[in-house]
């Protein structure tokens, strides 16, 4: 490849605070009809005033301090201004010389991605279009207005769709096991806007210098999108460069349905923002003891790295079980819930079958562990039966009781999947291993 | 030194979505170069030891007390003064904001 | 004369009833209010609402109370005097109406005002100026001018206003009333139209100090609904004064640069009855208000340009067009001001500059207990007289304007009548010395008896 990739991601979290970001109403929006879960504040009436949300604060800082950067114990709002029938009062109170949490990093793999600034700011209503007869018409619903977002901007360490999609995963997880969001990328309480530009190998390795132009990519709702329109844009950026031509720098849209970029209007590309500090919003000052409070909520959240090695070293999980338990929290959450309810059965096995959705968890806990219980009560073998089926495994695997004899460690493994699949697994593997090494020591 | 030509005015007029006659460009060109002018007497004063002062309260760390939904406005109060609406949507037909 | 006690007295003592008071109010302002255009909208359910009242405890009970156009009245109509919000029906109370509506008053109608309170005139009301009941081819000032003709010519002698920079003070000495501007943070700013956020305080203009006192004990106080309104514990304002030695009044010669002689002379003359009082005069000073007016222009416009960013006519109100001319002038320099590349220059500059006036201040109130100086240039001027000048309003305000910088209570009293023109002066105090300020305010009122002093129009209710 000619290029090299310039990366930098932009993403927005929604918090899921009980209140919205500057006023009494549900920051829990979603599904309820239209215009319903408003105020003065948040309809940006005139005369109406904002007052921060304090747990939105906290939350904040919390996730900053997760992605290691450093906090602004004295910060403020300022007024971010645009005009755009979405945003009621004409600007959008956000942060901008002082963010709550700057200069952090989130390691992806062994790749370390500098994240320049995390910041809070209020959500916008939402545009929506008519369809059909009402086809030409726009509207306006602000259910989801001033809803707190918590901004998150990497630097471009990013090299391409991959470490796109690797670092948000990684992002949506730490977030999640925060539990100040629930981070779902088409439900919108997940955004991201990549940033791209190319940049010719060559002259990258002789001085590291970034581009003269990025592209902005908005309307992204999935990681397969990310991937999509990072890859696009990639491709689009290199044709242009290729025939000596430098993209035009500017802000373009993902279409979903051709999975390519297009630009959007000019109009809303050109913005002075005109930031100042938000004068209805007295500013923050916080103390050692608050930072201190935030960094022990930190220290006694498991965070995800934390889990997987709970559920390898505690539990005796495989790697690959205690990832798929990791990722998915909510059935990692279920499956550390049902093992302290019960010591019945190994961690293995209850893991084993929540993984390939053996039991239903829609259900009371009274009920999973009923049918779990039916799922893992080991049958009765007779033990001549039990004797024959190994002699018969035996006799059939000469080169795996050769491989024992040798002392190869998955040999044993090997014949005791084969023994099982005789006699079924509902058999007492510890009876099969021991009946196992009696005749394979005999031999 | 002019500061302010006619297009520029008109530029600022499109940032804060004012339409400005041309009448009132011009004018408005003439006074925000005076006005701009008059308030030049600020370089007289000695601000480089002085930090700004956004608030005159000195208030710090105020934060939200309030019920959930306390402020709640019922559908019929929200859309009272909506000039165009429907089905409890406010609508912004021709107004041409792209999709 | 008619002061809020003796129209609580004469309701306990039943010898009257808010429903008559109000029914003659109306009847007065259906003759006059035509041709002194201080109101814009009546509170239909007025009458209704006195009728209702049994009780006479509250502190307001049964006072009727004339409200500028800026405070956000549930289910009546609200308009900042601007066209563009002629149809506004705000559906929630300001919490400056909440409290006085819990402390009893009767909401009269909302009065006319500069619009957007972007003046010191009322002449740039969307709805044609107000008069000066003390003479009808003058203006009343600004931007409370509605409430403060109202309050001069009697209906009723209790009003709200607000100011910005001498929004409150100016009208209050052009029409010759009490205008008492509270310590910014002091009363809640939940409900006004925003104009200067980091400068806009509700206060009210009345006829006599003890009702302005009245007013401010129950609208003062912390509001959750406003960030930035003070947790500083309120006073009684009508306790016994608190002024148990001679105070100290310091007076800067900077403030009568370009100030109309006679005014000067009024000033003095008043001056020389604090003396009388036993008070001392200082020589104090002040940065030069010339300075003030750049630093107030700037800020204020920036804040203006700011605030006015949410009509866009899709929630209530009519489109951006239907501003008008001086709206539009003051959000173009206040956007440019805000504009990259010139931020810092401007914005980020008159911030600084505030924290010279701030220390100004700080430094002058070790040497005096209070400031006092002319409330405005020159007495009320003649209608249509302020119209090619871009900065009229601010250059109007230049000897209130540092004050509200620095977010410092002042009041207006007015002192006497110059060619039949009030004339006004101001006391300034620290940041919550309203109680001082009412304190002194009182021994002067007791003593000039000034209101007394009625326009050729007024109406005792």
């Amino acid at each position: 490849m000619k290029y090299k990739t310039i990366l930098g991601l932009e993403t927005h979290i929604e918090l899921k605070t009980e209140q919205k970001m500057f006023c009494g109403c549900s920051a829990n929006y979603f599904g309820k009809l239209p215009n319903t879960n408003i105020c003065p504040v948040c309809l940006g009436l005139p005369g109406a005033l904002p007052v921060p949300n304090a747990q939105a604060i906290a939350w904040t800082i919390l996730i900053a301090k997760a992605l290691n950067c450093k906090i602004n114990l004295e910060s403020y709002f300022e007024r971010k201004h645009y005009f755009y029938p979405d945003l009621p009062k004409g600007y959008q109170i956000s942060q901008y010389l002082k963010p709550f949490g700057y200069n952090g990093y989130l390691k992806i793999g062994g790749k370390r991605i500098n994240i320049e600034r995390v910041h809070l700011e209020e959500d916008t209503g939402k545009l929506v279009h008519g369809q059909g007869a009402h086809s030409f018409e726009s509207a306006v619903d602000f259910n989801r207005s001033s809803v707190p977002l918590v901004e998150i901007v990497t630097r471009p360490d990013l090299e391409g769709s991959n470490d796109a999609v690797a670092y948000l995963k990684a992002l949506q997880l730490l977030v999640k096991y925060l539990g100040v969001s629930n981070a779902d990328m088409e439900k919108g309480s997940m955004r991201c806007e990549p940033n791209i530009s190319l940049v010719e190998k060559t002259a990258w390795n002789k001085n590291h210098q970034l581009p003269n132009y990025k592209i902005e990519v908005k309307n992204i709702n999935s990681f397969k999108f990310v991937k999509k329109a990072i890859d696009f844009e990639e491709k689009r950026q290199a044709l242009l460069l290729d025939e000596g031509k430098t993209p035009k720098q500017e802000t373009r849209r993902y279409l979903e349905s051709t999975g390519k970029t297009e630009a959007m209007r000019s109009k809303e590309n050109a913005h002075d923002y005109r930031y100042f500090p938000e004068p209805d919003i007295p500013p923050f000052a916080f103390t050692q003891e608050y930072l201190v409070q935030i960094e022990k909520q930190l220290e006694q959240t498991e965070l995800p790295k934390e889990r997987i090695i709970r559920l390898k070293e505690e539990c005796k999980l495989t790697s690959e079980a205690a990832q798929v338990l990791t990722e998915n929290k909510e059935l990692g959450d279920k499956f550390l819930e049902l093992l302290s309810s019960t010591l019945e059965f190994s961690p293995i096995d209850i893991a084993n079958l929540l993984i390939n959705k053996k039991v239903a968890l829609n259900q009371a806990t009274e009920q999973i562990m009923a049918e779990i219980r039916k799922l893992l009560t080991k049958t009765e073998i007779k033990k001549g039966q039990l004797e024959d089926a190994v002699s018969n495994v035996l006799r059939a695997q000469p080169k795996a009781v050769a491989d024992y004899h040798l002392g190869k460690g998955n040999s044993l493994q090997f014949l005791l999947g084969q023994v099982l699949r005789v006699v079924g697994r509902q058999v007492e593997v510890g009876k099969v291993i021991a009946e196992l090494k009696t005749q394979l020591n005999r031999s | 030194m002019s500061k302010f030509s006619i297009a520029e005015v008109n530029l600022l007029a499109q940032l804060i979505q004012l339409e400005l006659s041309e009448k009132e460009a011009k004018l408005f060109a003439g006074e925000m170069e005076e006005t701009v002018g008059f308030i030049e007497n600020l370089l007289e004063l000695p601000t480089e030891a002085v930090l700004p002062t956004y608030q005159t309260t000195g208030i710090k760390n105020r934060f939200q007390e309030e019920k959930l939904n306390e402020r709640n406005l019922p559908p019929l109060l929200a859309l009272k003064n909506a000039p165009q609406k429907r089905d409890n949507y406010f609508l912004i037909k021709g107004l041409g904001y792209s999709k | 004369m008619t002061t809020i006690s003796s129209l609580l007295n004469s309701y306990r003592a039943k010898k009257r009833h808010p429903k008559e008071v109000v029914e003659k109010l109306f009847a007065q302002l259906e003759k006059h209010n035509p041709k002194l255009n201080a109101y814009l909208t009546f509170n239909k359910l007025a009458i209704k609402e006195a009728a209702k009242i049994t009780q006479f405890e509250r502190p307001l009970a049964g006072i009727p109370i004339a409200i500028k156009d800026n405070f956000c009245t549930t289910g009546l109509r609200t308009t900042a005097s601007a066209k563009l919000l002629d149809n506004f029906i705000p559906p929630y109370d300001a919490t400056v109406i909440t409290r006085l509506k819990q402390a009893g008053a009767i909401i009269i109608g909302k009065t006319n005002m500069d619009a957007w309170a972007h003046g010191s005139s009322t002449e740039t009301s969307d709805y044609g100026t107000t008069k000066n009941p003390y003479d009808y081819q003058r203006v009343p000032g600004g931007s409370s001018g509605g409430s403060a003709a109202a309050v001069a010519a009697g209906l009723p002698p209790f009003a709200m206003g607000s100011e910005t920079a001498g929004s409150i003070r100016l009208p209050a000495a052009w029409c010759g009333v009490v205008g008492l501007k509270p310590t910014y943070g002091r009363v809640s700013r939940y409900g006004v139209i925003a104009m200067g956020s980091s400068l806009d305080s509700p206060g009210p203009l009345t006829r006599s100090v003890a009702d302005a006192a009245l007013i401010l004990q129950v609208i003062a106080g912390h509001d959750r609904f406003d960030a930035t309104s003070s947790t500083e514990a309120v006073p009684n304002y009508l306790s016994p004064s608190t002024i148990k030695h001679k105070l100290t009044i310091g007076i800067s010669d900077d403030y009568f640069e370009g100030v109309d002689k006679r005014v000067v002379e009024q000033f003095w003359a008043a001056m020389k009855i604090f003396e009388k009082l036993g008070h001392t005069l200082k020589k104090i000073k002040l940065i030069n208000p010339k300075y003030s007016i750049s630093i107030y222009t700037i800020l204020q416009r920036a804040e203006v340009s700011s605030n006015l960013c949410r009509f866009d006519g899709i929630r209530f109100g009519h489109p951006r067009s239907a501003f008008s001319q001086q709206a539009k002038r003051r959000m173009m320099l206040g956007a440019f001001a805000l504009s990259s590349g010139y931020y810092d220059a401007y914005y980020l500059k008159a911030q600084k500059a505030r924290t010279l006036i701030l220390n100004n201040f700080k430094e002058e109130f070790t040497k005096v207990d209070l400031i006092a100086a002319p409330t405005t240039p020159t007495p009320a001027l003649k209608i249509g007289e302020s119209e090619n000048n871009p900065m009229f309003g601010e250059i109007m305000d230049q000897l209130v304007e540092a004050s509200s910088i620095a977010g410092l209570p002042g009041i207006s009293l007015p002192v006497g009548l110059t060619a039949g023109l009030p004339v006004g002066i101001q006391l300034i105090g620290p940041w919550f010395s309203e109680k001082k300020l009412v304190d002194l305010s009182l021994e002067f009122e007791q003593e000039t008896q000034f209101s007394k002093i009625k326009p050729p129009h007024f109406y005792e209710i």
